[in-house]
């Protein structure tokens, strides 16, 4: 992917996040996410992602 | 003080640095204008701080650069900090034998003061009257009529043309009753000057959510004299006026400089507020009234496109000016003005708006996915795109009606028809010398020959094309043959028109210059 498509996507994502509200913006991520992981080659590279930004999120204080 | 003329050529409205430039590019050409500027001097405060290669090629060619080059601070690229982490380092395209480093920091009113000198060294040809502001307009068809108000008093004077560069509020769009059309976004940034000595290496920095100033967003420029820029932006509950008040900066500012290191006692210069906004007028040409710069557009500072674009619009606007005041183009040919340079504008909006979208989120969505992406840029470098400011670039004029042919191979779309002319290092018989040297006042056809240069070529110069012979020996660095789409050996050669402006207008192989006159001929134009 390039860096212009990157950006496109994000813009996209952004613009849709915004139509389905805040409310159910958990879940659209949700579904474009597991949408990627169907479509990964490899399980190991997901559950590397997962464990990742699991352990990022764990070590910020959790009031911010 | 002289009084002033009751006619002149062109009457340039505003004398910030976008007219003066469009003044001394006139000039160039033998046109003789008239810069009215309703402050009594150069602006105050910094202002737009960043020149990109492209604005230092044109302030080149008017006869700034020298001035530019000695005071203003190079740089090539910049960091982004997610609170005390860096999550992104890029660097500009930059090479050892480039003639201007990508961007150089300089506050505005120097820009404007260097601009100012290179037209007081023609003072036949250009005049800047401080003090005087535009009242009124009143375009016919033969010429604009427009009232003035100096020192003297009141006096109507008459224009062939008239160039609105009178910035965001426009006197001269408002009397004709034109509307910016586009969108503004809320984020607010508090833009502050302070000088103070430091060794740090001239950057573009940014923080996000830094220990500092916990939520905020802050950017960091050096400027010459030991002035540093800092912008950070409001939360959406401060009060505008508040927010501008010292007690109110200072301990922001202080608690920054001392998060990063920098202990130096220092001072508050300059304050201002700044929202993005991205509006255009849909055309920049009305009858005998043209608009550039911030007259003609706004768009947002993240990307430093805003002055950037400005003198773009002074290169493309002033030859065309000239050549159909000279009789060497219809005024059909200011049309194209427009159409390029609202396509720039439009453009430069869109890669505005994004980086608009990163540094000042609009909503929910666009908060939840930054702060995704900075989390993500830690452990993932292909995220890390997302942060890039994405810099100001030239914009190129793929469907200007004034591209014309590009007939045979090239092994590069660098120099097609409506691109910049890149540049390359040449050798010269008096020493090395820069390709975008000799863009700027005259059409150009650059020739890569085999051997000698055939004389119908040469030729072209009385045609008021000036030739420029690449010979291989003068491609010294291959610069010119890569770039310009010719794999190097012997054997391929070709003609390459190239725009006053500096942008490619045809190119042919081989060595007939009958295309090359052809094309200009099509366009209705007579250099």
């Amino acid at each position: 992917m390039t860096d212009a498509e990157l950006d496109r996507s994000y813009s996209a994502l952004c613009q849709a996040l915004g139509e389905v509200g805040a409310h159910r913006s958990e879940l659209l991520l949700a579904m474009v996410a597991l949408g990627l992981i169907a479509r990964s080659e490899r399980a190991d590279e997901v559950l590397a992602l997962v464990q990742r930004a699991r352990e990022r999120l764990l070590e910020e204080p959790a009031s911010r | 003080m002289l009084p002033l003329p009751d006619e002149v050529p062109v009457l340039v409205a505003g004398g910030g640095p976008v007219g003066l430039t469009v003044a001394a590019l006139l000039a160039r050409q033998g046109v003789a204008s008239l810069v009215a500027e309703a402050d009594e001097g150069h602006c105050s405060g910094s202002r737009a701080i960043c020149i990109s290669r492209r604005s230092q090629e044109i302030l080149a060619t008017v006869g700034a650069g020298e001035a530019l080059a000695a005071k203003a601070l190079p740089w090539t690229g910049g960091r982004s900090y997610w609170r005390d982490r860096e999550v992104l380092h890029f660097q500009m395209p930059s090479e050892p034998l480039q003639r201007f480093a990508p961007m150089v920091n300089i506050q505005q009113y120097h820009v404007e003061a260097f601009v100012h000198a290179a037209l007081q060294r023609v003072p036949q040809l250009a005049r800047v009257a401080f003090s005087t502001r535009v009242l009124r307009v009143q375009p016919g068809d033969d010429g604009v009529q427009v009232e003035v108000e100096g020192p003297a008093g009141r006096q109507q004077l008459r224009c062939d043309y008239l160039v609105a560069c009178d910035g965001g509020r426009s006197t001269v769009r408002e009397q004709l009753g034109l509307q910016f059309e586009g969108t503004q976004y809320e984020g607010r940034y508090v833009i502050v000057d302070i000088v103070q000595k430091t060794r740090r290496p001239v950057e573009r920095l940014a923080w996000f959510d830094p220990p500092s100033n916990p939520g905020s967003t802050l950017l960091m420029h050096r400027q010459p004299d030991d002035v540093w820029r800092i912008d950070y932006q409001l939360r959406d509950d401060e009060d505008a006026q508040e927010a501008l008040e010292p007690r109110n900066i200072l301990p922001r500012v202080e608690s920054h400089l001392r998060m990063i290191g920098e202990t130096e006692p220092w001072q508050l210069l300059w304050a201002s507020m700044y929202n993005a906004k991205c509006l255009t007028l849909p055309s920049y040409r009305h009858g005998r009234v043209l608009f550039a710069g911030d007259a003609a557009h706004l768009v947002p500072i993240f990307g430093v496109r805003g002055l950037n674009s400005g003198l773009d619009d002074a290169a493309n606007l002033a030859w065309k000016l000239a050549l159909v005041l000279e009789g060497g183009a219809t005024p059909v040919l200011l049309d194209s003005y427009s159409s390029e340079r609202v396509q720039a504008a439009r453009e430069n909006i869109a890669y505005g708006a994004k980086s608009t979208e990163f540094m000042a989120p609009p909503d929910f969505a666009f908060r939840l996915m930054r702060e995704a992406t900075l989390r993500l840029a830690l452990d993932e470098p292909a995220v890390r795109s997302l942060i890039n400011p994405r810099q100001s670039a030239p914009i190129a004029y793929t469907r200007s009606p004034l591209n014309g042919p590009e007939e045979g191979a090239w092994s590069s779309a660098q120099a097609a028809p409506g691109q910049p002319a890149p540049d390359a290092l040449l050798r010269g018989a008096h020493g090395d010398f820069h390709l975008s040297q000799c863009f700027g006042t005259d059409f150009t056809c650059l020739v890569f020959g085999d051997g000698s240069l055939p004389r119908a070529v040469a030729e072209l110069a009385a045609h008021g094309i000036a030739v420029l012979d690449i010979a291989p020996e003068a491609d010294a660095h291959g610069q010119a043959r890569l770039r310009y789409g010719l794999p190097g050996g012997l054997g391929p050669t070709a003609l390459v028109l190239v725009r006053p402006d500096g942008y490619v207008m045809g190119r042919w192989r081989g060595l007939d210059p009958a295309p090359v006159l052809a094309c200009l001929r099509a366009k209705g134009i007579e250099p």
